[in-house]
């Protein structure tokens, strides 16, 4: 068993606003392991961007502040290095795929250049010319067609997919050990976002990178993760391989999440909102963030008194949940849907 | 730890086992869809010969930013006149030695006061002393062109400084600089110019190995004051810029405070610095001819313009041509500069679509 290459253990983060203290991300932990694809799922204002923003030091202090936690990179604190160390880990061996190729590219610099700047950040001694290559080399890597003519173009001149495509070349040009992309097919028109998640296999294996992939698009996740992090209200609601987490899920959010998706492989009548709306995090419901959208705690008073905590389940507790009642949600869920499918109601 | 991480061969069993979105294995809406494009990494024969097509039929030439400006501002008549026109007098003020065809203090004691005249070549006349005028606003162009491209480049050198670190870091520095900044605008122009010109005096003085000729130190004083407007417009534009994606991808991907600045920020805002440089330029021409036809400026014998019309205006209307010429230029001059300053002003606005 590998150690894992970057390990978040109670991560907190708040920002303060003039409304009051916002709990974007509250004990968070987990684990990321060499050459794994962990999917981090969640609505709006889950804190899934947070998490991992606050990691590489990206969000403003102030506001933001973090409060507790460590981030360990191969065992040493993100969270405490110097501006000039976090400085030397971004970008080299832990890069960023961006939501939006619009408008993360630079309109005045050639995609080219800004490709091969990357690379020289980190490896101040690289000559033009071989920063060139390795520019048009990862540029063939990511399937941008004649690289050589596009290395000169400006991103004006790029197709969404085509910027986002020099973007993730842009993120694996010093061979990352860890690879972010926050949620980048977001902002791509569907047979676009086919095409990413080729490219991003292929970005993949050219540097065997372990990818978080932050997005709120289960059927990416279902594609391209090993393991997901459901996060709900700033905390981790359940983690587990993706065959778990679609198949058994033991929080009652991840249930509703699956039945309000739309699959290919059920007869669904209707898609099953999840009714209500996301907490505020100004003001998070007492006790489990989710008790007020919940189907299964209506009236438990435990719910509304008590954060539910973290609890193993499954082989070795691999599989985490944070429900008070998770074993009788198993229950009740194997009962009504033997396939197996995510759906408690069908 | 082992148990929460399984075997890719385990997990590649689990893949056929349970399906997900399917009957197989995980394929998902997004790996038909992925099927059925031509993946970009193998690209089919149908596809190069498109691109090739693309490349040979259609002449669909990129153009840079760059191009697009040059095209449109030489689609700006009167930018493009007044170009030349701004280019014909910069060479004659750099070449003016060989130009002009007397020295700036060379006496015709037979042409005193002469009006504008063919003979002795003393086009522009010659003044009470029965120097060559047209050879003195030649020098005197030569004194207030150097003024003003002195002014503005320092000033847009301090203004974009202040701007920049004032707009990037934002906070506490943001407050002080601007605050600095709202000071010196407060300041009333004139008398601060004519009491530091008289400070400075109107001779060169030598501060350590630094000789301060009089231009200078009238460019380092016009400069002083004239910062300000540029420092606001490039803090603007970086309090906007610096909360772009494209500022955040490049923090990512590792780039320190001063490249960003320097490399990702500041070339975006070239446009807005380019023109209120040039509107610099013409300001300081003015307000130079200002200080020195006041007496404060450009000291006799150096001609300068301003200080060429205080010496004519002495005999009113009697020798108009030693009023109107220097006079005549300082309007062309200026107008030439507002003229290109405009043209820039469109080329290098991106939503301005070129017509055809």
């Amino acid at each position: 068993m590998p150690d894992p290459v970057l390990s978040v253990q109670g991560l907190t983060v708040e920002f303060k606003t003039e409304d009051g203290i916002v709990h974007a991300v509250t004990d968070v932990s987990y684990d990321l392991f060499p050459g794994e694809t962990l999917g981090v799922v969640g609505e709006s204002g889950s804190g899934k961007s947070v998490s991992v923003m606050s990691m590489l030091g990206l969000i403003p202090i102030p506001p933001g502040k973090i409060l507790s936690g460590q981030a360990l990179y191969k065992g040493r604190d993100l969270l405490t290095m110097s501006k000039k160390e976090i400085r030397e880990i971004r970008g080299g061996q832990v890069a960023m795929i961006f939501q939006d190729p619009m408008t993360s590219l630079n309109p005045v610099l050639t995609i080219g250049d800004q490709i091969a700047e990357a690379i020289q950040v980190h490896h101040p001694g690289t000559s033009d010319a071989d920063a060139r290559k390795r520019v048009i080399h990862l540029l063939e890597v990511v399937g941008v067609p004649s690289a050589e003519r596009r290395y000169d173009q400006y991103p004006h001149e790029f197709s969404g997919g085509m910027r986002q495509r020099a973007m993730i070349a842009m993120s694996i040009a010093n061979d990352p050990q860890v690879l972010i992309a926050d949620e980048p097919t977001t902002a791509l028109d569907v047979t676009i976002q086919a095409q990413i998640i080729e490219v991003m296999r292929a970005a993949q294996q050219e540097t065997h990178a372990a990818i978080v992939l932050i997005t709120h698009d289960l059927g990416l996740i279902a594609e391209l993760a090993d393991r997901v992090v459901v996060m709900y209200g700033g905390r981790v609601v359940e983690l587990g391989d993706v065959y778990t987490i679609f198949n058994s899920p033991r929080h009652p959010y991840t249930v509703g999440l699956m039945s309000s998706l739309a699959r290919l492989d059920m007869d669904q009548e209707w898609l099953k909102p999840i009714p209500g709306q996301p907490p505020s995090l100004l003001n998070r419901p007492p006790g489990c963030s989710f008790h007020p959208r919940c189907e299964f705690s209506q009236g438990r008073a435990i719910c509304r008194t008590e954060i539910p905590p973290l609890r193993g389940f499954g082989e070795g507790g691999a599989h985490l949940s944070a429900c008070h009642f998770a074993e009788e949600l198993a229950a009740q869920h194997v009962s009504t849907a033997p396939v197996g499918a995510g759906d408690a109601s069908s | 730890m082992t148990d929460r991480m399984p075997s890719t061969d385990q997990r590649a069993e689990d893949r056929e086992e349970v399906g997900v979105f399917g009957t197989g294995s995980r394929p998902a809406a997004a790996r038909a869809g992925a099927g059925a494009i031509a993946l970009p990494e193998e690209p089919s024969g149908a596809a190069m010969d498109l691109t090739l097509s693309y490349e040979s039929g259609v002449e669909l030439k990129a153009r840079s930013q760059w191009a697009y400006a040059r095209i449109r501002f030489f689609r700006h008549r009167l930018a493009v006149a007044s170009l030349v026109v701004l280019i014909l007098i910069s060479l004659v003020a750099i070449f003016a030695e060989r130009v002009a065809p007397y020295g700036y203090d060379e006496l015709d004691l037979n042409n005193i006061a002469s009006p504008p005249t063919l003979k002795d070549h003393h086009w522009f006349g010659t003044d009470l002393l029965g120097r060559d005028y047209l050879s003195r606003v030649i020098m005197g162009v030569r004194t207030s062109l150097w003024v003003a491209v002195f002014v503005a480049v320092l000033s847009t050198l301090i203004g974009t400084a202040f701007g920049a670190v004032a707009g990037y870091y934002g906070g506490t520095v943001d407050n002080l600089l601007m605050r600095f900044t709202d000071l010196i605008l407060t300041l009333p122009g004139l008398a601060v110019l004519l009491t530091a010109a008289a400070y400075l005096g109107s001779s060169d003085s030598q501060f350590g190995p630094i000789t301060l000729t009089q231009p200078i130190k009238v460019g380092l004083i016009l400069a002083f004051l004239f910062w300000t407007g540029l420092a606001r417009i490039v803090r603007g534009v970086f309090l906007s810029l610096r909360e772009k994606e494209f500022v955040e991808a490049a923090k990512a991907s590792g780039a320190g405070d001063m490249r960003i600045i320097i490399r990702h920020i500041l070339p975006n805002c070239i446009g807005p610095i380019v023109v209120t440089m040039t509107l610099i330029i013409a300001t300081a021409i003015l307000v130079e001819a200002a200080l020195s036809f006041l007496g404060f400026g450009i000291q006799p014998p150096n001609p300068a313009l301003g200080s060429l019309i205080a010496d004519g205006q002495v005999q009113g209307f009697e020798t108009w041509w030693l009023v109107t010429f220097p006079g005549v230029v300082i309007v062309l001059i200026a107008l030439a500069v507002n003229f290109i300053g405009d043209g820039l002003r469109d080329a290098l606005d991106p939503t301005q679509r070129i017509r055809a």
